[in-house]
């Protein structure tokens, strides 16, 4: 046990050593700084990535929360369909928990030009139900959007519209499978064209009123899907259980099952953040080590006084412990100012528009808005702090070790 | 002389102290026996190579023997652990080195008051205390200056006090005047002499300096490791 008195004595020699060789002291401090400041600003670059990947998935009609028929996950057909129970579900959720829901027909269909045809997804929507809760209610950029559940017109993306050579205004028919198994075909005028932060989302979709879509497939007032968005991405399990205990005889997903690849692609990222973390404090541990020992090879003679004078050996790895611990405080203060400071210049996000191709098919914008989270500075932090102390226990421990006579002798 | 250890602070046993390995194998410290009496004031002196500075250093835990016995104030040295040792340096002993040996990024009070707050005194009475000793030995006013502000007799003094700060049983002070010029050497014996007179604080050291062992009330002659004289001194 170490008393209050020798603290503050072990205190004071560390801050007054560490204030000694100042030149030495700042550029260790600002190599530990350099390693947090690129941990933490990394980390936020890597979280705008995976974020706006999985709001993107998110946003792509997922929601955080989807309910299906048991066979429509494996079988997004026509015939996997289920009541409409919005409102129980919604009554049985604590207000304030989710900002909405949406009830879809979500089929897989063909539509036609007059000159090509291809394969989508039709969405029948309640477009009063989507604001807030999918890009397609927000999204359209020319002509109107859906209007009602009863629209008779069909909204569909820029990408499509190019690829199937049509326009808004003109006519396209879609095909796809009633419930009886039976050809469902229709014709639709483009009322409406919408641009979707990903080219494959405008290519993927088409979309009518719920209604229509109902009559069309013979569906009556069954539905595909309930989508549903909480708070954040977070909260989505809580959810997922409270939705499961009201509708036993669905199949309710959230949305880390209901979009794999962007859940993958943030589990992967968290173990690439923790591993580059452990590469940068490595490469900085180094640096620390080196420093110390060249320290305590300067002050042999101080450690050899200190302990003829009757310190003990476990205050002498103590001290030179505390003065690792004052060079990684320093570090990390300037590490995490600098980093804060680099996602606050890029806050008006990074434009990757020259990777653009490259980044949609990871389901990312074009634009990457840097993002700090608190779990990520604590890690990168812990990370430099733990590992760097535990390093620095070695040179402190060969300095209580040092055998006092010879100590006392050397000459520098 | 003979051993009582009720009044003896220190006691030493056959103690041999040997560096290297055969061929060259030195024997700094042969077979010595030796015992000093509480509120000695005791010189080693010798040739250079005799063995007085290790056997200061044995007596005051620095070292330990090849051979033999060593007791302090009623405690085998030889037998403790590095913590023990240290223990026994912090709460016995006092040390006076020839080079000063001031921690230099702490000024003279704060250097006199580490040692008792190594042994937990309340930062209060540290700071008094050590006052009130660093202006005892002429330091009034010189208190905050860091070692490199003083002179080498100056530094000395504060080593003087800090050797003393805690009430130590024993001071060990190897060659103390070694380093300084002849009014502040002399100033220094003056020191450690009303030191050991008026706080009973039992002093040995080692010296070339015919000054100090004629101050001393027991002269020890030591060659080649050997004690080859041991008398007393009538008292100054």
């Amino acid at each position: 046990m170490i008393d209050a008195q020798s603290w503050l004595v072990l205190w004071k020699l560390a801050s007054r050593n560490v204030a000694r060789n100042r030149r030495r002291t700042a550029l260790t401090t600002l190599a530990v700084g350099l390693g947090v400041w690129t941990s933490v600003a990394l980390a936020a670059f890597a979280r705008g990535i995976s974020g706006e990947m999985a709001d993107n998935a998110i946003y792509d009609l997922t929601g955080h929360v989807q309910v299906h028929h048991p066979d429509y996950p494996q079988d997004p057909v026509v015939s996997n369909s289920i009541p409409d129970s919005s409102a129980k579900i919604m009554q049985a959720l604590p207000p304030g928990v989710v900002l909405g829901s949406a009830a879809r027909v979500r089929v897989p269909a063909v539509v036609r030009s007059e000159k090509k045809a291809t394969g989508v997804t039709l969405v029948g929507i309640d477009p009063d139900a989507e604001h807030g809760l999918s890009f397609i209610g927000d999204g359209v950029i020319s002509g109107r959007p859906i209007e009602g559940p009863d629209d008779q017109g069909i909204v569909i993306g820029q990408k499509l519209a190019e690829h199937l050579q049509t326009a808004l205004g003109r006519r396209v028919v879609v095909m796809s499978q009633d419930v009886n198994g039976k050809l469902a075909e229709r014709g639709f005028r483009i009322t409406g064209i919408f641009d979707a932060e990903l080219e494959a989302t405008e290519k993927a979709f088409i979309f009518c009123g719920r209604g229509t879509a109902q009559q069309l497939l013979g569906l009556g007032a069954q539905i595909s899907e309930i989508s549903i968005v909480g708070q954040n991405r977070d909260g989505a399990d809580a959810i997922v259980n409270a939705v499961q205990a009201a509708v036993p005889e669905a199949a309710v997903r959230s949305w880390r099952k209901a979009a794999p690849f962007a859940d993958a692609l943030l589990r992967v990222q968290n173990a690439f953040l923790k591993f580059w973390f452990l590469i940068v404090v490595i490469a900085v541990s180094f640096g620390l080590i080196n420093t110390i020992f060249m320290s305590i090879f300067e002050r042999a003679r101080e450690f050899g006084l200190i302990q003829s004078l009757g310190m003990r050996p476990h205050n002498v790895i103590v001290q030179v412990a505390l003065e690792a611990f004052l060079v990684l405080l320093g570090g990390m203060v300037i590490g995490n100012c600098g980093a804060w400071l680099t996602v606050r210049a890029l806050s008006g996000g990074v434009d990757l528009s020259r990777f653009a191709r490259g980044m949609e098919m990871m389901g990312v914008s074009r634009v990457v808005y840097p993002t700090i989270l608190a779990r990520d500075i604590i890690t990168a932090n812990l990370f430099v702090l733990v590992l760097c102390l535990l390093g620095s226990l070695y040179p402190a421990w060969k300095a209580s070790r040092l055998p006092i006579l010879e100590a006392l002798h050397r000459t520098h | 002389m003979t051993a009582d250890s009720g009044a003896m602070i220190v006691t030493l046993r056959h103690v041999t102290r040997e560096y290297g390995a055969a061929p060259n194998l030195v024997r700094a410290v042969d077979d010595i026996s030796l015992s000093v009496e509480r509120g000695g004031f005791v010189s080693l002196f010798g040739p250079s190579g005799s063995g007085k500075s290790t056997l200061l250093n044995l007596i005051g835990a620095l070292d330990r023997p090849t051979n033999g016995e060593i007791e302090l104030d009623g405690q085998r040295l030889d037998l403790l652990s590095r913590d023990e040792l240290a223990q026994i340096r912090l709460n016995k002993i006092g040390f006076i080195f020839q080079a000063y040996n001031l921690v230099p990024v702490l000024s003279a009070v704060e250097n006199v008051e580490f040692v008792m707050q190594l042994g937990g005194v309340p930062q209060g009475q540290c700071r008094s205390r050590a006052m009130e000793l660093l202006a005892e030995v002429g330091l009034a006013g010189l208190e905050h200056r860091r070692p490199g502000e003083l002179s080498g007799g100056q530094q000395q003094r504060v080593a003087v006090a800090r050797a003393i700060v805690d009430n130590p049983a024993l001071v060990l002070a190897d060659e103390p005047t070694a380093n300084l010029d002849s009014a502040s050497a002399h100033n220094l014996l003056e020191l450690m002499r009303d030191l050991n007179r008026s706080h009973g604080v039992t002093f040995i050291f080692s010296t070339h300096d015919k000054l100090v062992m004629e101050s001393a009330r027991r002269l020890i002659e030591l060659k080649d490791g050997k004690i080859i004289s041991d008398s007393c001194q009538a008292s100054h």
